[in-house]
């Protein structure tokens, strides 16, 4: 009688009876309501069988939690490498190297402007005001394309496609060309720097100035940039022995298809060996000129795009040697555990 | 006021005893669990929850709960006085009075008392653990196990304290949904010790 009583009188429901307050129940058990919340519900629980049974179970889970120090380990290093590392980065805006591309975007694009009005600066009278209605162009066109040859390789290494290097090499190169075309019908093909020597045409003097640039943006930053990326999605796949022994040069280590490990110190050399090639280059340029009305202006831009030039390399060269080392870091703390 | 609550509430206006069992098995654990996670050592426990309950039943069967709460809500109430009442003998907490003048409860411990777990339970908590997302995972250990705050956690992410809060939501709820997927398979194992 009394069971039949107290099964008559309780009913237990197998529901919420109100799930207004059953949102508050994951927090509760961790803790994290306000007070007046936490009253709420806790008049709430005296009410709701069914929040009641839940509180339990789900506290003495809680509790597990907090308590349970061996559950440390159910945090692996690979999870903190994704968190805490460049290789948990890869998925963030040019795999998390947003201000390298964009300050060498910056320098790459001035290089090409700056090029545009030094060889038109010994007849700026005439040229002058063309050139500096174009330059903004010549900017934008340039920046617009390199930033697209960085965003197909980090796409690219990100979904994990070959072929990533190639398109942005192709991309600003395919660029730089049809730059060249296009400035044609403006550039004259006659030799406007007035020098003691044979001088270039205007044409083939802003071309050279290309084969000088291209090859800079290709090999200090497209190629270190996509093995950075490559070796990043190395890291996100987990594969950190594999990248830490390509990294110190190992014998064995295998290098990743289509991502070419150029050493910080090669890089630094072909920069020591481009500057000490400027020197002469640029001294027997200043040799040879002949004065005239804008030959300040000429030798001015001719510095400011040497300086261009290779503070585009220390910018590249300085991002890669601290990117490596956190590539490194990064397999250093995973092979130590999460210590 | 729920139907239930009024034929209990009938029956122990009416003081019959079947009715007042029924009232303490359905309450009684309920306001034990309260009081313990507000602080209260379980042998002193005990007795706050029989005072608390003798309290009540006597008001009801004066006829001085009217239902203009629910029941849960009035219980909570005067169990809240009986817990206030003995810290203060205790002289264990500081009072302070909130804004309607109310001396404030006790200071919340829900989840912090370490209890004797089953194996099983402690090998659900790592399966559950196994299933979340790594994210989800590293920061609700970071925040709830390790105990470091929603900054020192994003001082240490490099993310904002925003973000930290938005995934340990995220994780909790995902340890939450997972833990009931496990309750569901095996009932029954995932009990309170």
């Amino acid at each position: 009688m009394k069971t039949e009583m107290k099964g008559e009188l309780v009913p237990q429901d197998p529901r919420c009876v109100d799930p207004a307050l059953n949102r508050f129940l994951t927090d509760y058990c961790f803790a994290d309501l306000t007070e007046r919340d936490r009253r709420l519900f806790e008049a709430h629980l005296i009410d709701c069988d069914f929040c009641w049974e839940e509180v339990q179970r789900l506290s003495s889970a809680v509790s597990v939690l907090r308590f349970d120090k061996a559950l440390m380990r159910s945090v692996r290093p690979s999870d903190l490498s994704l968190l805490l590392g460049i290789g948990g980065r890869l998925g963030w805006l040019f795999a998390g190297h947003a201000r390298h591309v964009i300050a060498a975007c910056v320098l790459y694009s001035l290089l090409y402007v700056v090029g545009l009005i030094t060889e038109v600066s010994y007849a700026f009278d005439k040229f002058g005001g063309e050139a500096l209605k174009l330059a903004p162009l010549v900017f934008l066109w340039t920046a617009a394309t390199f930033l697209a040859a960085a965003f197909l390789d980090w796409r690219a290494a990100s979904v994990g496609r070959r072929g990533g290097l190639a398109l942005s090499i192709t991309t600003v190169t395919v660029a730089a060309v049809a730059l060249y075309a296009a400035l044609c019908f403006f550039l004259p093909d006659q030799p406007i720097t007035q020098m003691r020597i044979q001088a270039y045409t205007a044409q083939g003097a802003y071309l050279k100035g290309i084969r000088y640039t291209l090859p800079l943006a290709i090999i200090f930053f497209c190629v270190p940039y996509h093995f950075v990326a490559i070796q990043q999605a190395a890291l996100r796949a987990g594969r950190h022995g594999a990248v830490l022994a390509l990294l110190t040069e190992q014998k064995w280590a295998v290098s990743t298809p289509g991502a070419f490990y150029v050493t910080v110190r090669t890089l630094w050399l072909i920069l020591l060996a481009a500057v000490l090639a400027s020197i002469p280059m640029t001294s027997h340029l200043f040799d040879n000129l002949e004065p005239a009305r804008y030959m300040n202006l000429f030798t001015h831009m001719v510095q400011i795009r040497w300086l261009l030039y290779f503070g585009l390399g220390l910018e590249c060269l300085a991002w890669y040697s601290r990117a490596l080392n956190d590539l490194k870091t990064e397999c250093l703390a995973v092979r130590a555990g999460y210590s | 006021m729920k139907a239930d609550d009024s034929a209990l509430l009938s029956g122990l206006v009416e003081g019959d005893a079947a009715a007042g069992t029924a009232f303490s098995d359905r309450y009684r654990p309920r306001l034990l669990w309260l009081s313990q996670s507000a602080g209260v050592p379980a042998q002193d426990a005990e007795d706050i929850v029989q005072e608390a309950l003798t309290a009540s039943l006597s008001q009801i069967q004066r006829g001085l709960f009217r239902g203009e709460c629910s029941l849960g809500r009035w219980l909570e109430t005067i169990l809240r006085g009986k817990i206030i009442d003995y810290m203060r003998s205790t002289g264990k907490v500081v009072l302070a009075a909130d804004a309607d003048g109310d001396l404030v409860s006790y200071p919340q411990k829900v989840g912090l008392v370490a209890t004797w777990h089953t194996q099983d339970l402690v090998l659900t908590v790592r399966e559950i653990l196994d299933q979340m997302p790594p994210r989800q995972r590293t920061v609700l250990i970071l925040h709830k196990m390790l105990g470091l705050t929603i900054e020192e956690v994003g001082a240490k992410l490099r993310w904002s304290p925003g973000s930290v809060g938005r995934v340990v939501s995220e994780a909790k709820a995902t340890f939450y949904e997972i833990f009931r997927r496990h309750a569901k398979k095996s009932p029954g194992s995932l009990d309170r010790v």
